[in-house]
């Protein structure tokens, strides 16, 4: 038996990721309440470059929505987007920020015919009928590469409400904040860390948060310097 | 509002001025004893917004004042511009030597009105309401070619070259949002405070017709003219606007025209407050010039700015222009 | 005999006149309603009698014309004018390049007289149209009569 833990323990400490740890991050606004879609990046003190993910990132366009609103990917990644809707939509990249003083890591747009398998005759909530699929890009997916590191907002030339954001990041360690406004990132190397924030709508930088990583998982806690507008729905 | 005060300025301004045209105006037998001034009356066009010579909206190949040849030319002008949601003062000096050079001062105030109010209450900070947005402008012309006057028998027109230097004062955010400092509320939209205009300029007033008309062609960066800062996120190249006048002489002392410019555009991508909220239209006008004598004339015109800021007021922005100027 | 001449006389006058109606014929896609509209030969007269007068009470152009023969430099005027308005006039004399190399003449001095020339069309009536179409025929003497910058 304990020749069997002891077993376990030496494989535990031989793996690659013998010295790496958890860091659990929960970030709140500055009213206090849980801040979700906050972009988390961490750098150890030994900065690595990321890696692109293994195969495409989807973020799909449902009810004039993107689907995530956010999405963060390692540099180098490519983003596959997929229209479910019934209608067309024409997906571009624009700057980030409150009032958009960030220009996009990557520009790209592209048409998106309605979804392959939608009946026709349905209409987006502004009215607008399928268009006729000879106009059509002739396909409802589209991929883009993203190669630089940074924020892209997303939008639609056709529904001009639409928003979704992206974040490219340069290192390999990232997550987003989920509804209750946790992120968890895994793996990470033991020593001083730093943990740096992004919110699409923050006018100022965040306070970064210094972080000591262990075998034992780290957990803690921060507060914007700003409430986020509540995003409709 | 604010409208009433300028009303009376104005008239006040605009009397005494009138007045000191009385002599010239006693245009029979008796010559006038004229002063040195070499140009035609009008010849020099009016005082533009942004202090060069030309029409209202636009820069022409002419220079200001009267001096030609190797004298020295001048003229100052104060304008007021009021649409239904915004406002505009503009006043300056401008100097020329013949009609070769021309080098202009002016400066500009402008009432963002219901913006500054949308500012406040995004930046959480009523400072910005009933927030001005002023701007400095120098001015550099010089002609190279022709005559728009004199060459009447040609279809040569005058031509001029020049640069607007323009700086924006938009005030900083240190007050409200420590971290950014001295940044400008302009530079949040991804713009820049300060830029320069270029033009050419290409004016001729078909003398047998009497009728002028005048070409600009100018790589600008500017929006609204350099009010909202110059470039945005992603548009930080110059882009070439075409500007057109076209007037009629009625008489010696009247004169009346349209004038249509072209604009950038340049916040078109930027949807984060809304897709087009920024948009920015071409402007046009109509006016009538008088000028009793040479030392005085005014300058009214109906103006169409388009749509300015429509995120926040989605209207189309016209109004009245007024403009008085001096000028020896 | 007397009567043989007289008819040859009246054969000849007849015979010029139509030689002079068929040159005119021919150079009158001259076009004259300029200067009927400046009164014909009697207007120009009486403009040009009008124009000298503040000419020489003006303080800008008074010293380029004190010394010179006013009546003679009125006639000049005349026919010039008369001339360029598509009258049937030609005007004889020296080109106006020479006519004006004796004098330093600026910019601001051609405007000068420009504008008293100006003030006299006022005073005779003369409208703004008209006035501007004979200036447009004038303006361009302006490069052999301006000399100095």
């Amino acid at each position: 038996m304990i020749k069997h833990t002891l077993a376990l323990l030496a494989l535990a400490a031989g793996t690659g990721f013998a010295q790496a740890g958890t860091v659990q991050l929960t970030v709140l606004d500055k009213d206090g309440k849980p801040a979700p879609d906050v972009v988390v990046l961490l750098e150890p003190a030994a900065k690595a470059k990321a890696s692109p993910a293994a195969s495409a990132v989807v973020i799909t366009q449902e009810g004039s929505r993107f689907v995530p609103f956010l999405t963060v990917v390692p540099v180098g990644s490519t983003l596959r987007f997929v229209n479910k809707d019934d209608y067309d939509h024409h997906v571009r990249s624009g700057p980030s920020g409150p009032l958009g003083s960030i220009p996009a890591a990557k520009s790209f747009e592209m048409r998106l015919d309605a979804a392959p398998s939608s009946s026709p005759g349905g209409t987006d909530p502004y009215g607008n009928a399928p268009a006729p699929k000879k106009k059509g890009s002739g396909t409802s997916t589209g991929e883009v590469k993203v190669d630089q590191a940074g924020p892209i907002a997303l939008g639609c030339h056709i529904h001009g409400s639409m928003r979704g954001q992206v974040y490219v990041a340069d290192t390999p360690w990232f997550a987003k904040t989920d509804a209750n406004g946790v992120a968890s990132i895994e793996g990470v190397p033991d020593g001083a860390g730093q943990l740096t924030l992004w919110h699409p709508d923050q006018l100022q930088d965040q306070t970064p948060v210094r972080v000591q990583v262990s075998a034992s998982p780290v957990k803690t806690s921060t507060q914007l310097n700003f409430v986020p507008r509540r995003r409709r729905g | 509002m604010p409208f009433k005060p300028s009303r009376v300025a104005l008239a006040c301004g605009v009397l005494p001025l009138a007045l000191v045209c009385a002599p010239a105006l006693a245009q029979s037998s008796p010559p006038s004893a004229s002063t040195h001034s070499g140009k035609l009356l009008l010849t020099g066009g009016v005082s533009s917004i942004d202090g060069a010579a030309g029409g209202g909206l636009t820069p022409w190949a002419v220079t200001g004042g009267y001096g030609t040849g190797t004298e020295f030319g001048g003229s100052g002008f104060v304008t007021r511009v009021k649409t239904q949601d915004f406002g505009l003062t503009g006043y300056g000096v401008a100097a020329s030597w013949g009609d070769r050079v021309e080098v202009s001062l002016a400066q500009q105030d402008f009432d963002t009105g219901p913006v500054g109010g949308a500012l406040a209450a995004f930046l959480g900070d009523p400072g910005f309401n009933g927030l001005h947005l002023k701007q400095d402008i120098v001015g550099l012309k010089v002609r190279v070619a022709g005559d728009a006057v004199l060459d009447s028998d040609t279809w040569m027109p005058q031509v001029a070259v020049g640069l607007e230097y323009k700086k924006a004062h938009a005030g900083h955010l240190g007050d409200s949002l420590p971290a950014l400092g001295n940044q400008s509320v302009l530079q949040l939209f991804g713009t820049k405070d300060s830029g320069t205009d270029l033009y050419v300029s290409a004016t001729k007033l078909f003398l047998a017709q009497g009728i002028l008309v005048n070409g600009t062609l100018r790589a600008t960066k500017a929006n609204q003219n350099g009010l909202l800062g110059f470039g945005a996120t992603g548009h930080t190249s110059y882009k070439l606007m075409p500007e057109f006048s076209l007037a009629y002489l009625f008489s010696k002392n009247w004169v009346a025209g349209v004038e249509y410019r072209a604009k950038p555009d340049n916040f078109k991508d930027n949807t984060v407050v809304g897709a087009g909220a920024l948009k920015e239209d071409d402007w046009a006008d109509v006016f009538v010039a008088w000028a009793p004598c040479k030392t005085f004339s005014l300058t009214a015109a109906y103006v169409d700015l388009g749509k300015i800021v429509p995120g926040v007021v989605d209207k189309r922005q016209t109004g009245f222009y007024l403009s008085a100027q001096i000028a020896f | 005999m007397t009567r043989i001449l007289s008819h040859l006389g009246r054969a000849l006058l007849l015979g010029t006149a139509l030689l002079a109606g068929t040159a005119q014929a021919q150079t009158a896609a001259r076009d004259d309603t300029l200067y009927q509209q400046l009164g014909a030969q009697p207007g120009l007269t009486k403009l040009m009698d009008d124009f000298m007068t503040r000419l020489l009470a003006d303080s800008r152009m008074g010293p380029f014309f004190k010394d010179v023969d006013h009546q003679h430099v009125k006639d000049e005027l005349v026919t010039q004018f008369c001339e360029v308005s598509g009258g049937p006039c030609k005007r004889k004399g020296p080109d106006m390049k020479k006519a004006h190399s004796g004098m330093d003449i600026t910019k601001s001095n051609f405007n000068a007289l420009v504008e008293v020339l100006q003030q006299s069309m006022d005073a005779q009536g003369i409208p703004f149209t008209t006035q501007n179409k004979l200036l447009a025929k004038l303006a361009p003497m302006h490069r052999d009569i301006i000399n100095t910058p």
